[in-house]
């Protein structure tokens, strides 16, 4: 629960050296690197080169999409060639083979569908008889093979005072498949008459001899021929990518990791075209061994000083969490990450998140499906939302046992709660509504005293007295809240009368006047001068916002219900789905509670997750939590986003 | 006269028109280069895929991708008809009578023109199957008397058998057009007013008295622009249905003098009214285009608003003829290289 502290760190070294620094940087996996601040004069200024990686990766990117490699990052260690000329040559002495090869391949499935197409026309044509070269070669006759649709060929009996000959080999349904002999002086009136007709005509190739059923086996013995030819040509392919996959891996990994080098030299200032100025943060405990990195290097400079020593400096939040509390970062950071000088409010979500979902979702054995199924996400898929499954589905197996519920099954529990020494199980969800509701309130309450209390140790840290004791979530806000509940209590429950004259006005309308003239309050005691507006703004807003602060811990409190709302969801979905299962009779009722689970841990986990996420951000994380922070990114990690990009 | 419902064939109807092209199909179509590329888009994407089933896309000759478009669209209107046994109905032979007309009046073209042999390549067989008269026999047809020999049992015989050729041997195309179509128009009347009854025979009236008035508002303007006719010559030419055009704006819009005079009245009728509106200002180039717009947006609307099986079918048939005429006509515009751009404005889309 905390923010890591870190140093803020000066380099300068002259340009020559520039890319060594940047990879120590890189190597020591926790530098954060500063953007440029180049305003200080003319003799600063920032480095602007094209990338020359980029090309290359562009091209080798593309290859692999080609090939089908998927790139792997490799350790590149072994290769010596660095700059992008000698990469590029290494590069395209693998690829120049793989891709001699693709393209013959390429040729042949394009000869391959060619001959294909022509299968087909041969085989309408099979019943021809006389071999085509010889019936291409005709000189005073011409042939024209192709099809003609079945309604234009019953009208060919019109024509039957023009010289040709229509014989025709198959019927496909829609079409006479065959072919037509005309005099070759009078072609070209025939040829109009059978376009009119509709009459399709196919040019066979010149690789078409024999007679119909000799070009038909002579053309399906090429295919095969060179289906074969294909195959082995990229079963080389295929060995030469696996011969070459790591090497292009490495190279690839490299370019990659040059590049990013190469973009943080936008990152750095130039001064008198000579030396150069990084700056950048590192964590405090990793200081001594960062500057250690630069030891050999004789012409480096780096300097270092804590962060607390500097008000001006404004460094990046670098989270430090338990093993139990760290994947609960994520929804902070979806929120926005705490300020350096802030608070992390990370193991306060982890707990009470844990906590909400548990109570909502009380079932020991969905609560063990869900934390398994959180456990493989995070695990196998390095998904961290599954971490958080995994954690949730444990707090849900406890509650679940608590309320005695094991996949709906509510006295499944009862011979180990008997053994335990209880005459039933300790909590009937169904017959205590009431105390399940109060209960929820009473967790809001305990919730936002919890986050006002937090907000007021802030307040005092950062100095900021008019939110710690005049806010509506400081001091005069906390006593206005407990005293009015207090009062509520009493009334309602306790049956005292606390609303006594003296405990109204010290504890209701003097906390409401603190919160009515917080601001000037604030100016008065911080010395600072007090902001002029008109009496009647001044009272207006005021006074319609302390209303909106009463307003607002009525609405807050008792939207924590939703908590009791859910766990009796929960107990009534599940009874519904083992009523169902009883109406489904004795075959029927196993696949009907099982899907009936799978359908509550899907819909109700879902919205259980969202509604513990929500009561998160808005009822506890808008207290106090500002989220205006940014992240602190080591430049590595910095490389390795920029190339996703 | 028949009082029917027939619920089925108005939802098959609506449903079919459901399928039809859309704007995005039109599109896409307008962005193919070739025929085969328009014969592919037709095959995978629309409804025509099942009548293109079995055709090679790749190497499929234009004329019979235009044929199958147009068989389809009649062996839909066969198809609807059989459905609930509407082709016992007289009236729904009208579409064959149309054919019919249209075929002879295309052979007549033949004879004048001395190409008969050919006319054979143009005939349908399948209009031939559901024709009064031999139609294949008019493949044989040499001369108007062999026409009027095949003809002789069926009512066209009367109607043309008086026409005399003139010097140069021709027929009067025009003239025996004006005849046959008259006869149409005249029989699709009678046929309405005898096989309905109610609303039935007042929507269809209704509404082929529209489209044949929006035809009689363009052939008039073909007339005036062409040959500067006058009311007496247009009156012979118009189809005999009642005009929705005022009396008063009528003879405004026949005596006009020229077709831009005639084009300025019109835009002050109700049908120009609502082209200006619906579509474009009206203009010498576009009044073929805008006519039919609206002859298909009639027909949409009816089609929309009707929920008897006569007024489904037979608007539907209209749209459906309209949708393989767009097809066509950005088949043509690819195959003679006209710019999309150009295509698109004659495109009827509603």
């Amino acid at each position: 629960m905390a923010i890591e502290k870190l140093e803020a760190v000066d380099i300068t070294c002259y340009i020559e050296d520039l890319n060594e620094v940047l990879k120590k940087c890189c190597q020591s996996g926790c530098f954060h690197i500063e953007p440029p601040d180049n305003s200080k004069g003319e003799k600063f200024r920032l480095l602007n080169e094209e990338n020359p990686y980029e090309s290359l990766i562009t091209e080798l990117s593309s290859f692999f999409s080609k090939v089908g490699i998927k790139y792997e990052e490799k350790n590149f260690s072994s290769l010596k060639e660095e700059s992008a000329s000698e990469l590029s040559v290494l590069t395209d002495e693998i690829k120049s083979d793989i891709l001699k090869n693709i393209e013959h391949t390429e040729e042949l499935s394009e000869d391959i569908k060619h001959r294909r197409q022509v299968a087909m026309y041969l085989s309408h044509l099979e019943g021809i008889d006389e071999d085509y070269q010889k019936l291409f070669s005709c000189k005073n006759v011409s042939v024209r093979f192709g099809k003609l649709p079945i309604e234009s060929y019953e009208k060919l009996s019109y024509h039957k005072d023009k010289p040709f000959i229509f014989n025709t080999y198959d019927n496909d349904g829609e079409y006479y498949w065959g072919m037509y002999f005309v005099p070759s002086s009078i072609k070209d009136d025939i040829d109009d008459i059978f376009s009119e007709l509709y009459f399709e005509r196919i040019r066979l190739p010149d690789f078409v001899e024999g007679t119909g059923k000799d070009a038909k086996i002579n053309n399906e013995k090429a295919i095969f021929s060179e289906r074969e030819e294909l195959k082995n040509l990229k079963k080389q392919i295929d060995e030469s990518i696996d011969k070459n996959k790591e090497k292009l891996n490495m190279i690839y990994s490299k370019l990659v990791y040059l590049s990013g080098i190469f973009e943080l030299r936008r990152e750095v200032v130039l001064y008198d075209d000579k030396y150069i100025l990084i700056k950048g943060y590192v964590p405090s405990k990793k200081s001594e061994e960062f500057i250690s990195l630069f030891k050999e290097l004789d012409t480096v400079t780096v300097l270092s000083r804590p962060c607390e020593r500097d008000n001006r400096l404004n460094p990046p939040t670098k989270l430090k969490n338990n093993i139990f509390a760290e994947p609960f970062s994520m929804f902070v950071e979806m929120y926005g990450l705490p300020s350096h000088h802030g608070f992390d409010p990370t193991m306060l979500v982890a707990i009470t998140y844990t906590l909400l979902f548990g109570l909502m979702f009380a079932d020991l054995g969905q609560g063990i499906i869900i934390s398994i199924a959180g456990a493989f996400l995070w695990h196998v898929k390095k998904n961290k939302l599954g971490a958080i499954l995994e954690r949730v589905g444990i707090s849900s197996a406890v509650f679940g046992f608590l309320f005695g519920s094991v996949f709906g099954f509510e006295h499944l529990l009862d011979p180990v709660f008997r053994n335990m020494g209880f005459e039933e199980k300790p909590f009937e969800v169904m017959d205590n509504i009431n105390t399940i509701l109060y209960g929820a309130i009473a967790l809001g309450v305990v919730f936002i005293v919890i986050t006002i209390i937090i907000n007021i140790c802030i307040g005092f840290k950062q100095k900021d007295y008019e939110r710690a004791l005049f806010s509506n979530n400081g001091i005069a806000g906390l006593v206005f809240f407990i005293a009015i509940l207090g009062g509520l209590v009493g009334n309602l429950i306790l049956g005292m009368n606390l609303l006594t004259p003296v405990y109204v006005v010290f504890l209701i309308v003097i906390p409401a006047l603190l919160m009515f003239f917080r601001e000037i309050l604030g100016c008065l005691i911080m010395k600072k001068p007090i902001e002029k507006v008109g009496v009647g703004d001044f009272i207006a807003s005021n006074f319609f916002e302390v209303f909106e602060f009463g307003l607002g811990f009525a609405t807050n409190t008792l939207s924590f219900v939703r908590v009791g709302g859910f766990i009796l969801s929960h107990a009534g979905m599940m009874s519904v789905v083992m009523l169902l299962a009883e109406m489904a009779g004795k075959s029927g009722s196993i696949l009907v509670i099982i899907i009936g689970n799978i359908f509550v841990i899907g819909m109700e986990g879902l919205i259980v997750g969202i509604q513990s996420l929500r009561l998160e951000f808005y009822e506890v994380f808008s207290r106090f939590y500002d989220g205006d922070g940014r992240a602190f990114e080591p430049v590595n990690m910095k490389i390795k986003n920029i190339n996703s990009k | 006269m028949i009082n029917y419902s027939y619920n089925a064939t108005v939802a098959k109807a609506r449903t079919f028109y459901g399928k039809r092209l859309k704007e995005d199909d039109y599109r896409e179509l307008l962005k193919k280069t070739t025929i085969p590329e328009i014969a592919e888009y037709l095959k995978r994407n629309t409804h025509f895929s099942d009548c293109l089933s079995n055709i090679d896309t790749a190497s499929v000759h234009r004329g019979y991708l235009e044929d199958i478009l147009n068989r389809e669209t009649f062996n839909e209107y066969v198809r609807l008809c059989n459905f609930q046994k509407l082709n016992e109905i007289s009236f729904f032979n009208y579409r064959y009578i149309n054919s019919e007309i249209n075929v002879i009046l295309r052979c007549i073209i033949y004879i004048n023109a001395g190409t008969t042999e050919k006319f054979i390549d143009t005939i349908s067989p399948y209009l031939a199957k559901h024709s009064s008269f031999d139609m294949m026999k008019l493949g044989e047809v040499r001369t108007y008397n062999d026409l009027l020999d095949i003809l002789q049992k069926t009512p066209y015989y009367e109607i043309i058998k008086d026409q005399k050729p003139d010097d140069n041997g021709n027929y009067n195309c025009t003239e025996i057009d004006i005849l046959l179509k008259t006869y149409y128009v005249n029989w699709v009347k009678d046929a309405i007013k005898r096989d309905f009854s109610g609303s039935v025979q007042k929507d269809m009236l209704e509404i082929t008295g529209i489209l044949y008035d929006l035809s009689n508002v363009y052939n008039a303007f073909r007339y005036k622009a062409f040959s500067g006719a006058d009311y007496e010559e247009i009156s012979h030419i118009l189809f005999p249905v009642p005009s929705n055009i005022t009396k008063y704006r009528f003879y405004e819009l026949m005596n006009t003098n020229t077709a831009e005079e005639y084009i300025d009245v019109l835009k002050n009728t109700g049908y120009g009214r609502r082209i200006t509106v619906e579509n474009s200002d009206i203009s010498r180039a576009s009044i073929n285009h805008d006519i039919e717009f609206l002859r298909n947006r009639f027909a949409k609307n009816y089609l929309r608003k009707s929920t008897n099986a006569a007024v489904s079918i037979y608007t539907i048939l209209f749209l459906l003829t309209t949708e393989v005429k767009n097809i066509i006509t950005i088949i043509e515009g690819i195959r003679y290289g006209v710019p999309v751009q150009s295509i698109e404005e004659m495109l009827v889309i509603v």
